[in-house]
């Protein structure tokens, strides 16, 4: 999104209002004494005042700003969502770059640079998070006017819930059907063999072993089979309070992927059949952050 | 370079450049302390040096307005206010770890700009101002660019500072100026004390060593002879035995309005000096603005000449008998001086009036005493005790001009002829580039003169007598401008000469620009002036501010592509049309939901609005749209006029 004038703002700083003052005193001893050097000074710093001001809006002005992306984050973290800057004719100095109520970082790109800048937020709960608008400003050059626009650059991240860790108890409620009957089963599966490696193939089953003896990429293979999964039931839970069994769940999908484990997942009007790996892993706490939010979310 | 070197050293230097012109005005030790505490933050930025903490820093505060408090115990005056800024400039930058901080500084040495500017007005003062303007201003740019180069911070500074000086002239000559201040306080100007109200035995020669200006002369013709460079500034009537004192009420006269030949005008430019005294060249006629012509033929401003002064004088030089019988009259306060002091003195002047009966011969008398008693002319004459006339006249014998004036006017009064002593300069430095006269503190000069019935009061210099190459020759050495040429001076004299001129000529303009000059300025324009002046200037004034803020809103709210955009403009006159018979587009229907208002209240336009919708809508949002849709689109709603009603 390219700025242009009509989107910027004017307001003066406090040291804007400061110099307003002084230039006001002196403008009123310059009157009284009829001192025309003083006059002179007051023009001089008035006018340079005024001009300085074109400055600013050059400064801002036919700069490009477009949003990349943002990596979804569990509620409560920092989330970054990375915009990417382009300076175009001319140099951009000291442009602040935020988030409504947050801060942000302020940034120099050179003349027909491109820069990636990554705009913090403050996420509080599940669900898609829509930032607000994207504040740019400047003081520069003499501190004395902010100039600033307000992007909406349509900028949205998912927010995955809390992740939560229970007690054995509430565990039980997050057990469901299928080939294994208690969740807190031991840890991976057993250990059957080494196949050759293929792009594709999760990064974690590497055998590093085999690597450093320089024997090539191979990953460790277990007999995981569909008949050995978890499902995860949203309707197992002995509590009744939707985010923390959102939050368990969470916690729950993030435990068995760590594991490598075969897990589905059972919301109301949603099942995700088992399987596993990153895909999965995202679907489910996609599917657990967009829980009864797909409407806010469309 | 760490972030406090790159902040501190351009704000330090910017203080430095801006308390530099202030440090002949200030006492030694600000300077002094100035210096140390800058120093001590250059010193740091190199070796580290701990930062004063808090208390340190309030202490020496106190320690600063303490020092202040005992220079000027509790004068309130302009150079304790600069001191007090000083003070603070030198220790503000113990505190400048924040943005906020350095700001305030920076805009502090704004202020301490402006300060200097009540001590002089001169071409190289403004001159230094913009210097001084441009090296805060890079210093306040380089603080607000986080990554701080300096060398595009003074580029930009010098880009801004050359746009804005058209507008500051326009300002500067356009600014309504008030006739009279806002609240009439006294000016914080400095001024030399010049000529003392009492005129005692050393009181001129002290300033023989002053080499700063009193006043420059411009002539609009030639120049006046050199034994007329005669500079009228105050009347000394009554001797009380030990000095001569000015009369106590000076009389105002009319001012007489003479022609004719011997009348010369010349326009004076008067350095400060406190008093009410103006200067002119001997004898004034008529007063000018602001000023009144006393008895004595002596000029004095309404208001005390705190500032630099340029008034236009007119004098008769050459005064015959004629003119001055005219004008003349002898006080009747006239005291002829008590007998009881300088009794030799006395007994002297009684004894050279015997033989002769009338005043010129008397005059004579004295002059030839002088001449013929080895009497010298010096700078530093012995100092003189309780009858200083009698030890001067009688025992030491040397003396300057006041010795001289004084003397002869006192020995006159004694013989009962009305004389008195008249102070003021004599002489004149010629500027040949800029045809005008220099007159220094050191050419002060005293004469005497003498009233006769048929002659009115004529001027009698004695020390012409003692000393008659003071007319060729100014006290300094230096010669009266008759004697130089511009061959004659060094380079240097001549490059002081020009530089000198350029700055007078300013001067002249600048300082004089004021509330008239500006008048007649609008009137030169073809402003006139037929409902008061004040009316125009404010209509001006909101004129052109009204004009700068339209300008200057068109500038910001300036769309680069909505104002020319033809679908834009085609789509807004079908609306237009429309609207006209009465099916108006409310601001929060799109045009889709417009055209299907249009089809259910108007069956007939349909057909046509649709094709115009679609084409809008092609136009706007299709990614392949062919080049003369815009054209067939426009011409289309051209040809779009919708009846009032529905066909039947």
């Amino acid at each position: 999104m390219v700025l242009t004038r009509k989107q910027i703002f004017i307001r003066p700083t406090r040291h804007g209002l400061l110099f307003l003052i002084i230039l006001g005193a002196m403008m009123a001893g310059s009157i009284n004494y009829n001192n025309n050097a003083g006059f002179i000074l007051v023009f001089l710093l008035g006018g340079m005042a005024l001009i300085s001001l074109f400055y600013s809006l050059k400064n801002l002005t036919g700069m490009d700003v477009a949003f990349v992306s943002a990596r979804p984050v569990f509620a409560g973290q920092t989330n970054a969502f990375t915009i990417q800057v382009q300076a175009k004719n001319q140099e951009r100095v000291a442009v602040n770059f935020a988030l409504p109520g947050q801060a942000g970082p302020w940034t120099t790109i050179a003349k027909n640079e491109t820069k990636t800048l990554e705009i913090p937020a403050q996420t509080a709960k599940r669900g898609v998070f829509i930032p607000g608008a994207l504040t740019l400003c400047s003081v520069f050059p003499f501190g004395f006017f902010r100039l600033g626009a307000r992007l909406s650059l349509h900028m949205t991240c998912l927010v995955y819930p809390m992740p939560v860790k229970g007690g054995a108890a509430s565990d039980r409620g997050g057990s469901g059907t299928g080939g294994s009957a208690d969740t807190r089963h031991a840890g991976p599966d057993d250990f059957q063999g080494l196949s050759l490696y293929q792009p594709g193939h999760d990064v974690g089953r590497i055998a590093w072993k085999a690597v450093s003896r320089g024997q090539g990429i191979f990953i460790k293979n277990f007999t995981a089979g569909a008949d050995h999964f978890t499902l995860l039931n949203f309707d197992a839970f002995v509590s009744r309070d939707t985010e923390y069994r959102l939050s368990r769940l969470c916690s729950m999908v993030l435990a068995a992927d760590s594991r490598n484990q075969s897990f589905g997942l059972k919301l109301p009007h949603t099942l995700i059949a088992p399987a596993r790996g990153q895909a999965h892993k995202k679907k489910c706490l996609r599917a657990l952050a967009l829980y009864s939010r797909k409407k806010e979310a469309a | 370079m760490n972030r406090d070197t790159r902040h501190a050293l351009p704000i330090i230097f910017a203080l430095v450049v801006a308390i530099a012109p202030h440090t002949p005005g200030l006492p030694a030790w600000i300077i002094v302390w100035c210096f140390f505490m800058w120093g001590y933050m250059l010193v740091r930025l190199k070796t580290g040096w701990p930062l004063p903490g808090a208390i340190l820093r309030h202490i020496l505060a106190v320690a600063g307005i303490t020092g202040l408090l005992v220079t000027f115990s509790v004068r309130i005056e302009a150079d304790a206010f600069v001191g007090l800024m000083a003070v603070m400039a030198a220790i503000k930058p113990f505190e400048m770890a924040t943005h906020r901080h350095r700001m305030i500084t920076l805009l502090l040495t704004y202020f301490i700009i402006i300060t200097s500017l009540f001590r002089s007005e001169s071409l190289w003062i403004i001159l230094y101002l913009f210097f001084s303007v441009f090296v805060t201003t890079a210093a306040l740019i380089r603080i607000n660019r986080p990554e701080g180069r300096l060398m595009p911070s003074v580029f930009l500074t010098a880009r801004i500072l050359a746009q804005a000086i058209p507008l500051m002239v326009l300002l500067f000559l356009v600014f309504p100026r008030l006739q009279h201040g806002l609240f009439s306080m006294e000016t914080p100007g400095t001024g030399r004390s010049g000529f003392s109200e009492k005129l005692g035995f050393g009181s001129i020669s002290r300033m023989t060593l002053d080499q700063s200006l009193a006043f420059r002369v411009a002539f609009d013709g030639a120049l006046p002879p050199p034994d007329a460079l005669y500079w009228r500034g105050v009347v000394f009537e009554r001797f009380d035995g030990t000095q001569w004192l000015p009369t106590d009420n000076p009389v105002e006269i009319s001012s007489v309005q003479e022609n004719g030949p011997g009348l010369v005008p010349h326009t004076i430019t008067l350095e400060p000096h406190k008093s009410r005294r103006l200067f002119a060249l001997d004898r004034p006629v008529a007063a000018p603005p602001g000023a009144e012509l006393t008895a004595g033929h002596i000029l004095v401003s309404r208001q005390r000449v705190t500032r630099k002064k340029t008034y236009q004088a007119v004098s008769r030089i050459r005064t015959t008998a004629d003119d001055n019988r005219k004008t003349d009259t002898l006080s009747s306060d006239l005291v002829f001086t008590q007998p009881n002091n300088n009794p030799k003195a006395r007994l002297l002047a009684r004894s050279l009036a015997e033989g002769t009966a009338d005043a010129h011969g008397k005059i004579q008398q004295i002059l030839a005493y002088f001449t013929e008693n080895d009497f010298t002319y010096t700078l530093t004459p012995p100092r003189l005790g309780d009858h200083p006339m009698d030890e001067f006249l009688l025992e030491t014998r040397q003396g300057y001009c006041e010795h001289y004036a004084g003397a002869l006017a006192f020995l006159l009064n004694v013989q009962e002829i009305p004389a008195r002593v008249v102070g003021g300069y004599l002489g004149g430095e010629l500027n040949p580039y800029g045809n005008y006269l220099s007159i220094r503190q050191s050419f002060a000069h005293a004469w005497v003169e003498v009233y006769t019935s048929d002659r009115g009061w004529v001027r009698i210099d004695p020390t012409l007598a003692v000393a008659p190459d003071r007319l060729e020759q100014n006290p300094d050495g230096s010669f009266s401008y008759s004697g130089t040429t511009r061959d004659a001076i060094s380079v240097f004299k001549k490059m002081g000469f020009l530089l000198e001129a350029v700055n007078l000529a300013w001067e002249a303009w600048f300082t004089g620009y004021s509330f008239s000059e500006q008048k007649a300025l609008l009137q030169r324009l073809g402003f006139g002036t037929s409902w008061g002046t004040g009316t125009v200037f404010f209509l001006l004034l909101t004129l052109s501010v009204m004009v700068v803020a339209v300008f200057f809103w068109m500038f910001l709210h300036r769309s680069g592509v909505t104002k020319k955009d033809p679908v834009t403009a085609g789509y807004a006159l079908f609306c237009k049309r429309l609207a006209r018979i009465g099916l108006a587009r409310s601001p929060d229907q799109g045009p889709m939901a417009f055209l299907l208002t249009v089809q259910e209240k108007r069956p007939d336009l349909g057909p046509e609005a649709a094709a115009i919708t679609d084409m809008y809508i092609r136009i706007r949002f299709h990614r392949t749209c062919p080049d003369n849709l815009t054209k067939q689109f426009i011409d289309q709603i051209k040809q779009f006029t919708p009846a009032r009603q529905a066909e039947q």
